[in-house]
Protein backbone atom coordinates (compact mmCIF):
# COMPACT_ATOMS: atom_id res chain seq x y z
CA UNK A 1 0.00 0.00 0.00
CA UNK A 2 1.74 3.29 -1.01
CA UNK A 3 1.53 6.10 1.17
CA UNK A 4 0.43 9.46 -0.55
CA UNK A 5 2.32 12.09 1.46
CA UNK A 6 -0.24 15.22 0.92
CA UNK A 7 -2.52 12.93 3.33
CA UNK A 8 -0.39 11.35 5.76
CA UNK A 9 2.50 13.53 5.83
CA UNK A 10 3.09 13.90 9.44
CA UNK A 11 2.10 10.35 10.69
CA UNK A 12 4.83 9.05 8.61
CA UNK A 13 7.91 10.28 10.49
CA UNK A 14 8.85 12.05 12.66
CA UNK A 15 9.88 15.76 12.48
CA UNK A 16 13.96 15.93 11.91
CA UNK A 17 15.79 17.58 14.58
CA UNK A 18 17.76 20.28 13.17
CA UNK A 19 21.32 20.34 15.37
CA UNK A 20 20.98 22.89 17.24
CA UNK A 21 17.37 23.38 16.72
CA UNK A 22 14.61 22.90 19.49
CA UNK A 23 11.68 21.66 17.79
CA UNK A 24 8.86 23.62 17.70
CA UNK A 25 5.73 22.83 20.00
CA UNK A 26 2.82 23.35 17.31
CA UNK A 27 -0.17 25.76 18.42
CA UNK A 28 -3.53 24.53 19.18
CA UNK A 29 -4.68 26.75 15.93
CA UNK A 30 -2.26 25.24 13.74
CA UNK A 31 -2.97 21.75 14.51
CA UNK A 32 -6.44 22.51 14.15
CA UNK A 33 -6.42 24.49 11.29
CA UNK A 34 -4.13 21.04 9.22
CA UNK A 35 -5.81 18.31 11.29
CA UNK A 36 -9.33 19.41 11.84
CA UNK A 37 -10.89 17.09 8.81
CA UNK A 38 -8.39 14.38 9.92
CA UNK A 39 -10.06 14.33 13.22
CA UNK A 40 -13.35 14.22 11.57
CA UNK A 41 -13.06 11.81 9.42
CA UNK A 42 -11.42 9.80 12.55
CA UNK A 43 -14.19 10.01 14.70
CA UNK A 44 -16.93 8.88 11.85
CA UNK A 45 -14.36 5.84 11.68
CA UNK A 46 -14.72 5.34 14.95
CA UNK A 47 -18.37 5.49 15.22
CA UNK A 48 -18.99 8.62 16.21
CA UNK A 49 -22.53 9.54 14.12
CA UNK A 50 -22.03 12.64 11.92
CA UNK A 51 -24.77 14.66 13.66
CA UNK A 52 -22.20 14.49 16.90
CA UNK A 53 -19.54 14.83 15.35
CA UNK A 54 -19.20 18.53 16.14
CA UNK A 55 -19.09 17.94 19.52
CA UNK A 56 -16.88 14.83 19.35
CA UNK A 57 -14.26 17.68 17.36
CA UNK A 58 -14.94 19.99 19.98
CA UNK A 59 -14.01 17.60 22.94
CA UNK A 60 -10.61 16.40 21.38
CA UNK A 61 -9.38 19.67 20.16
CA UNK A 62 -10.93 20.56 23.81
CA UNK A 63 -8.12 17.49 25.22
CA UNK A 64 -5.58 18.88 22.70
CA UNK A 65 -5.69 22.40 24.32
CA UNK A 66 -5.15 20.77 27.69
CA UNK A 67 -2.41 18.24 26.52
CA UNK A 68 -0.47 20.37 24.18
CA UNK A 69 2.25 21.13 27.09
CA UNK A 70 2.82 17.56 27.31
CA UNK A 71 2.80 16.34 23.43
CA UNK A 72 6.03 15.67 22.30
CA UNK A 73 6.75 17.82 19.29
CA UNK A 74 8.98 15.52 17.95
CA UNK A 75 6.77 13.13 17.53
CA UNK A 76 4.27 12.66 14.79
CA UNK A 77 0.95 14.92 15.64
CA UNK A 78 -1.52 12.19 14.02
CA UNK A 79 -1.16 9.18 16.10
CA UNK A 80 -1.28 11.75 18.52
CA UNK A 81 -4.18 12.78 18.13
CA UNK A 82 -5.69 9.43 16.87
CA UNK A 83 -5.59 8.03 20.33
CA UNK A 84 -7.68 11.28 21.79
CA UNK A 85 -9.84 10.92 19.23
CA UNK A 86 -10.16 7.47 19.76
CA UNK A 87 -10.72 7.91 23.58
CA UNK A 88 -13.77 10.64 22.70
CA UNK A 89 -14.97 7.78 19.99
CA UNK A 90 -15.52 5.43 22.74
CA UNK A 91 -17.15 8.00 25.26
CA UNK A 92 -19.20 8.75 22.79
CA UNK A 93 -20.52 4.97 21.78
CA UNK A 94 -20.72 4.46 25.26
CA UNK A 95 -23.35 6.84 26.01
CA UNK A 96 -25.58 6.11 22.50
CA UNK A 97 -24.81 2.45 23.08
CA UNK A 98 -28.34 1.34 22.35
CA UNK A 99 -29.86 3.80 20.39
CA UNK A 100 -28.39 2.89 16.65
CA UNK A 101 -30.23 -0.36 15.67
CA UNK A 102 -33.50 1.71 16.47
CA UNK A 103 -32.89 4.97 14.71
CA UNK A 104 -30.80 4.02 11.74
CA UNK A 105 -31.99 3.16 8.48
CA UNK A 106 -30.45 0.80 6.22
CA UNK A 107 -27.51 1.36 4.13
CA UNK A 108 -28.43 1.31 0.45
CA UNK A 109 -26.54 -1.82 -1.32
CA UNK A 110 -24.25 -1.08 -4.21
CA UNK A 111 -21.26 -2.10 -6.35
CA UNK A 112 -18.19 -0.16 -4.71
CA UNK A 113 -16.03 -0.91 -8.13
CA UNK A 114 -18.64 1.46 -9.61
CA UNK A 115 -19.27 3.99 -7.16
CA UNK A 116 -19.05 7.82 -8.50
CA UNK A 117 -19.91 10.87 -7.05
CA UNK A 118 -20.42 12.50 -3.75
CA UNK A 119 -23.88 10.59 -2.84
CA UNK A 120 -22.57 7.43 -3.99
CA UNK A 121 -19.44 7.79 -2.11
CA UNK A 122 -21.23 8.93 1.27
CA UNK A 123 -23.34 5.52 0.39
CA UNK A 124 -20.49 3.65 0.30
CA UNK A 125 -18.94 5.56 3.29
CA UNK A 126 -21.88 4.33 5.45
CA UNK A 127 -21.48 1.06 4.56
CA UNK A 128 -17.88 1.24 5.55
CA UNK A 129 -19.06 2.98 9.17
CA UNK A 130 -21.58 0.44 9.55
CA UNK A 131 -19.11 -2.25 8.81
CA UNK A 132 -16.56 -0.99 11.40
CA UNK A 133 -18.77 -0.77 14.01
CA UNK A 134 -19.11 -4.39 13.82
CA UNK A 135 -15.58 -4.66 15.13
CA UNK A 136 -13.61 -5.40 18.30
CA UNK A 137 -12.32 -1.75 19.34
CA UNK A 138 -8.75 -3.06 18.98
CA UNK A 139 -9.20 -4.61 15.75
CA UNK A 140 -11.32 -1.18 14.25
CA UNK A 141 -8.55 0.76 15.22
CA UNK A 142 -5.61 -1.13 13.87
CA UNK A 143 -8.04 -1.65 10.56
CA UNK A 144 -8.44 2.03 10.37
CA UNK A 145 -4.93 3.25 10.32
CA UNK A 146 -3.87 0.63 8.14
CA UNK A 147 -6.78 0.19 5.78
CA UNK A 148 -8.05 3.61 5.28
CA UNK A 149 -5.24 5.79 6.71
CA UNK A 150 -2.93 3.74 5.27
CA UNK A 151 -0.49 4.28 7.45
CA UNK A 152 2.33 1.28 7.71
CA UNK A 153 1.86 -1.13 9.65
CA UNK A 154 5.21 -0.69 11.65
CA UNK A 155 3.25 3.00 12.90
CA UNK A 156 0.13 1.43 13.69
CA UNK A 157 2.17 -0.64 15.91
CA UNK A 158 3.86 2.26 17.67
CA UNK A 159 1.04 4.40 17.96
CA UNK A 160 -1.50 1.81 19.25
CA UNK A 161 1.70 0.51 21.59
CA UNK A 162 1.87 -3.26 20.60
CA UNK A 163 3.81 -5.45 19.03
CA UNK A 164 4.38 -5.98 15.36
CA UNK A 165 3.03 -9.56 15.43
CA UNK A 166 -0.03 -8.30 16.98
CA UNK A 167 -0.79 -5.51 15.24
CA UNK A 168 -0.81 -7.99 12.11
CA UNK A 169 -3.02 -10.35 13.04
CA UNK A 170 -5.68 -8.30 14.86
CA UNK A 171 -5.67 -6.64 11.06
CA UNK A 172 -6.21 -9.87 9.44
CA UNK A 173 -8.84 -11.02 11.72
CA UNK A 174 -10.37 -7.49 11.41
CA UNK A 175 -9.84 -7.02 7.56
CA UNK A 176 -12.29 -10.65 7.53
CA UNK A 177 -14.29 -9.59 9.86
CA UNK A 178 -14.80 -6.21 7.76
CA UNK A 179 -15.10 -8.28 4.60
CA UNK A 180 -17.98 -10.22 6.15
CA UNK A 181 -19.88 -7.20 7.57
CA UNK A 182 -19.39 -4.60 4.80
CA UNK A 183 -21.23 -7.37 2.18
CA UNK A 184 -23.91 -7.94 4.63
CA UNK A 185 -24.40 -4.11 4.54
CA UNK A 186 -24.65 -3.79 1.10
CA UNK A 187 -21.67 -4.08 -0.75
CA UNK A 188 -21.77 -6.16 -3.72
CA UNK A 189 -18.83 -8.33 -4.16
CA UNK B 1 -9.73 6.62 -6.95
CA UNK B 2 -12.68 6.76 -9.11
CA UNK B 3 -12.82 3.42 -9.73
CA UNK B 4 -12.07 1.07 -12.62
CA UNK B 5 -8.85 0.07 -12.03
CA UNK B 6 -9.69 -1.02 -8.21
CA UNK B 7 -11.08 -4.73 -8.97
CA UNK B 8 -11.55 -5.72 -4.61
CA UNK B 9 -14.34 -4.47 -3.97
CA UNK B 10 -13.65 -4.22 -0.54
CA UNK B 11 -10.30 -1.64 -1.64
CA UNK B 12 -13.01 -0.31 -3.98
CA UNK B 13 -15.06 0.24 -1.30
CA UNK B 14 -12.41 1.60 1.13
CA UNK B 15 -11.31 4.30 -1.41
CA UNK B 16 -14.59 5.42 -1.84
CA UNK B 17 -14.79 6.44 1.43
CA UNK B 18 -12.24 7.89 1.50
CA UNK B 19 -13.37 10.07 -1.40
CA UNK B 20 -16.37 10.86 0.69
CA UNK B 21 -17.07 14.63 1.31
CA UNK B 22 -17.26 15.55 5.10
CA UNK B 23 -20.65 17.03 5.33
CA UNK B 24 -21.16 19.40 8.12
CA UNK B 25 -17.70 19.56 8.91
CA UNK B 26 -16.32 22.48 6.90
CA UNK B 27 -19.27 24.77 8.55
CA UNK B 28 -18.44 23.24 12.33
CA UNK B 29 -14.40 23.75 11.32
CA UNK B 30 -15.60 28.21 11.41
CA UNK B 31 -17.49 26.86 15.16
CA UNK B 32 -15.49 24.53 16.87
CA UNK B 33 -11.97 25.88 17.94
CA UNK B 34 -13.12 29.48 18.82
CA UNK B 35 -15.70 27.68 21.57
CA UNK B 36 -12.16 25.58 22.55
CA UNK B 37 -10.66 28.93 23.03
CA UNK B 38 -13.29 30.43 24.45
CA UNK B 39 -13.82 27.65 27.16
CA UNK B 40 -9.61 27.99 27.38
CA UNK B 41 -9.77 31.73 27.78
CA UNK B 42 -12.77 31.80 30.23
CA UNK B 43 -10.74 29.19 32.30
CA UNK B 44 -7.59 30.83 32.36
CA UNK B 45 -6.94 34.02 30.48
CA UNK B 46 -9.89 35.54 32.60
CA UNK B 47 -9.06 34.14 35.65
CA UNK B 48 -11.78 31.86 36.44
CA UNK B 49 -11.44 28.39 37.49
CA UNK B 50 -13.06 25.79 35.24
CA UNK B 51 -15.18 24.63 37.86
CA UNK B 52 -16.27 28.57 37.85
CA UNK B 53 -17.65 28.25 34.43
CA UNK B 54 -18.89 25.08 34.82
CA UNK B 55 -20.85 26.39 38.05
CA UNK B 56 -21.70 30.07 36.16
CA UNK B 57 -22.68 27.93 33.12
CA UNK B 58 -25.03 25.95 35.69
CA UNK B 59 -26.45 29.40 37.30
CA UNK B 60 -27.18 30.68 33.61
CA UNK B 61 -29.69 28.01 33.32
CA UNK B 62 -27.58 25.52 30.71
CA UNK B 63 -28.27 21.95 31.92
CA UNK B 64 -26.37 19.42 31.25
CA UNK B 65 -23.05 21.27 31.84
CA UNK B 66 -20.15 19.33 32.20
CA UNK B 67 -16.32 19.93 30.69
CA UNK B 68 -16.88 20.85 27.51
CA UNK B 69 -20.27 20.28 27.31
CA UNK B 70 -21.05 23.32 28.38
CA UNK B 71 -21.20 24.77 24.68
CA UNK B 72 -23.26 22.10 23.46
CA UNK B 73 -25.99 24.26 22.77
CA UNK B 74 -24.31 27.02 20.77
CA UNK B 75 -22.41 24.78 18.73
CA UNK B 76 -25.04 22.60 17.13
CA UNK B 77 -27.05 25.45 16.31
CA UNK B 78 -24.28 27.36 15.20
CA UNK B 79 -23.48 24.29 13.00
CA UNK B 80 -26.90 24.30 12.28
CA UNK B 81 -27.38 27.31 11.17
CA UNK B 82 -24.39 28.05 9.21
CA UNK B 83 -24.39 25.04 7.30
CA UNK B 84 -25.89 25.93 4.52
CA UNK B 85 -23.72 28.71 3.91
CA UNK B 86 -20.73 27.21 3.76
CA UNK B 87 -22.09 24.31 1.18
CA UNK B 88 -25.49 23.64 0.26
CA UNK B 89 -26.17 20.45 0.11
CA UNK B 90 -28.68 18.78 -2.04
CA UNK B 91 -28.06 15.39 -1.21
CA UNK B 92 -30.72 13.76 0.91
CA UNK B 93 -28.83 12.57 4.16
CA UNK B 94 -27.35 9.43 3.49
CA UNK B 95 -26.99 8.71 7.52
CA UNK B 96 -29.65 9.21 9.57
CA UNK B 97 -29.58 11.32 12.69
CA UNK B 98 -29.05 10.58 16.19
CA UNK B 99 -30.25 13.55 18.28
CA UNK B 100 -29.31 13.45 22.45
CA UNK B 101 -31.82 12.83 24.61
CA UNK B 102 -30.80 15.61 26.46
CA UNK B 103 -31.36 18.00 23.88
CA UNK B 104 -34.09 20.24 22.57
CA UNK B 105 -35.20 17.94 19.72
CA UNK B 106 -33.37 18.02 16.25
CA UNK B 107 -35.21 18.00 13.12
CA UNK B 108 -33.51 15.20 10.57
CA UNK B 109 -31.94 17.37 8.19
CA UNK B 110 -33.56 16.74 5.50
CA UNK B 111 -32.33 17.71 1.67
CA UNK B 112 -30.82 21.14 2.93
CA UNK B 113 -32.80 24.22 1.18
CA UNK B 114 -31.52 27.78 1.09
CA UNK B 115 -32.15 30.78 3.56
CA UNK B 116 -35.75 30.81 3.72
CA UNK B 117 -36.06 27.20 5.22
CA UNK B 118 -33.47 28.01 6.62
CA UNK B 119 -34.47 30.88 8.68
CA UNK B 120 -37.65 29.09 10.25
CA UNK B 121 -35.33 26.32 11.41
CA UNK B 122 -33.47 29.57 13.36
CA UNK B 123 -36.50 30.74 14.37
CA UNK B 124 -37.57 27.49 15.53
CA UNK B 125 -34.11 27.05 17.45
CA UNK B 126 -34.75 30.86 19.14
CA UNK B 127 -38.33 30.33 19.92
CA UNK B 128 -37.37 27.24 22.01
CA UNK B 129 -34.28 27.95 24.27
CA UNK B 130 -33.65 24.86 26.68
CA UNK B 131 -36.26 25.09 29.52
CA UNK B 132 -34.13 25.94 32.00
CA UNK B 133 -32.51 28.89 30.37
CA UNK B 134 -35.90 30.58 29.72
CA UNK B 135 -36.63 30.01 33.43
CA UNK B 136 -33.68 31.47 34.96
CA UNK B 137 -32.43 34.02 32.85
CA UNK B 138 -35.39 36.65 33.06
CA UNK B 139 -34.78 36.43 37.01
CA UNK B 140 -31.44 38.18 36.88
CA UNK B 141 -32.06 40.39 34.27
CA UNK B 142 -29.81 42.88 35.16
CA UNK B 143 -26.55 41.30 35.95
CA UNK B 144 -27.24 39.12 32.90
CA UNK B 145 -26.52 42.54 30.81
CA UNK B 146 -23.65 43.64 33.02
CA UNK B 147 -22.08 40.44 32.26
CA UNK B 148 -23.29 40.43 28.28
CA UNK B 149 -21.75 44.35 28.89
CA UNK B 150 -18.82 43.85 30.15
CA UNK B 151 -17.42 41.15 27.59
CA UNK B 152 -18.63 43.31 24.28
CA UNK B 153 -16.77 45.78 25.88
CA UNK B 154 -13.92 43.87 26.34
CA UNK B 155 -13.95 42.20 22.83
CA UNK B 156 -14.72 45.94 21.36
CA UNK B 157 -11.62 47.66 23.45
CA UNK B 158 -9.46 44.62 22.07
CA UNK B 159 -10.65 45.60 18.48
CA UNK B 160 -9.61 49.06 18.77
CA UNK B 161 -5.86 48.09 20.24
CA UNK B 162 -5.50 46.10 17.46
CA UNK B 163 -6.11 42.33 19.24
CA UNK B 164 -8.52 40.51 17.30
CA UNK B 165 -7.75 37.13 18.87
CA UNK B 166 -8.23 39.24 21.95
CA UNK B 167 -11.28 40.15 20.99
CA UNK B 168 -12.48 36.93 19.35
CA UNK B 169 -12.02 35.07 22.61
CA UNK B 170 -14.53 37.38 24.47
CA UNK B 171 -16.73 37.17 21.94
CA UNK B 172 -17.22 33.51 21.50
CA UNK B 173 -16.83 33.53 25.56
CA UNK B 174 -20.26 36.02 25.08
CA UNK B 175 -21.68 33.39 22.67
CA UNK B 176 -21.63 31.10 25.14
CA UNK B 177 -22.55 32.20 27.58
CA UNK B 178 -25.53 34.08 26.07
CA UNK B 179 -26.26 32.66 23.10
CA UNK B 180 -29.41 34.73 22.28
CA UNK B 181 -28.86 37.75 24.59
CA UNK B 182 -29.48 41.13 24.21
CA UNK B 183 -26.40 41.95 22.60
CA UNK B 184 -26.07 39.23 20.49
CA UNK B 185 -26.06 41.40 16.97
CA UNK B 186 -23.39 43.52 18.33
CA UNK B 187 -21.42 40.26 19.10
CA UNK B 188 -21.93 38.61 15.74
CA UNK B 189 -20.83 41.84 14.04
CA UNK B 190 -17.78 42.61 16.05
CA UNK B 191 -17.14 38.94 15.34
CA UNK B 192 -16.95 39.03 11.86
CA UNK B 193 -14.50 42.21 12.17
CA UNK B 194 -12.30 40.24 14.86
CA UNK B 195 -12.23 37.30 11.95
CA UNK B 196 -10.80 40.06 9.15
CA UNK B 197 -8.18 41.37 11.79
CA UNK B 198 -7.04 37.82 11.90
CA UNK B 199 -7.60 37.43 8.37
CA UNK B 200 -9.29 34.43 8.64
CA UNK B 201 -11.45 35.89 5.26
CA UNK B 202 -13.09 32.64 4.91
CA UNK B 203 -14.02 32.07 8.37
CA UNK B 204 -15.35 36.07 8.55
CA UNK B 205 -17.29 35.74 5.46
CA UNK B 206 -18.91 32.69 7.16
CA UNK B 207 -20.05 34.71 10.00
CA UNK B 208 -20.95 37.26 7.60
CA UNK B 209 -23.06 35.01 6.12
CA UNK B 210 -24.44 33.99 9.56
CA UNK B 211 -25.05 37.60 10.20
CA UNK B 212 -27.40 38.47 7.87
CA UNK B 213 -29.30 34.92 9.06
CA UNK B 214 -29.18 35.76 12.00
CA UNK B 215 -30.64 39.65 12.14
CA UNK B 216 -32.23 40.18 8.84
CA UNK B 217 -33.64 43.30 10.58
CA UNK B 218 -30.16 44.39 11.24
CA UNK B 219 -29.31 48.44 10.42
CA UNK B 220 -25.68 46.68 10.67
CA UNK B 221 -26.11 44.45 7.58
CA UNK B 222 -24.87 46.81 5.14
CA UNK B 223 -21.51 47.26 7.64
CA UNK B 224 -21.15 43.95 7.85
CA UNK B 225 -21.15 43.33 4.30
CA UNK B 226 -18.84 45.88 3.55
CA UNK B 227 -16.54 44.47 6.12
CA UNK B 228 -16.14 40.84 3.94
CA UNK B 229 -17.04 42.75 0.05
CA UNK B 230 -13.56 43.58 -0.02
CA UNK B 231 -11.56 41.23 1.19
CA UNK B 232 -9.55 38.65 -1.34
CA UNK B 233 -9.27 35.41 -1.73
Amino acid sequence: MTLPLTLFGSFARPRPRVAGCAVVRPTLEAIYEEHFEYVWRTLLRLGVYPDAAPDAAQNVFLVVHRRLASYDPARPVRPWLFGIARNVAREHRRRVASRRETTESEPVALDPRSVSGPAEHLAAAQIVHRALAELDETRRAVFVLHALDEVPMKEVAEALEMPLNTAYSHFRRGREEFRTAATRWGAVS
Amino acid sequence: MGGGLVTDPIEALLAAERAAPLEGAAAAKQVVLANVLAHASAATVAGWSTQALVLAALVSGVTGAVAGGVVVHTLNDTARIAAPVEAPVTLPPTTPTEPDADESPVETPVAREPLDSDRTTRERVRAEPPTARRVVEPARPESTLRGERALIDQAASALRAGRPRDALVALMSHERQFPTGTLAEERDRLSVEALVGLGRTEQARQRAALFEQRHPQSPSRARVRTLVDGLGE
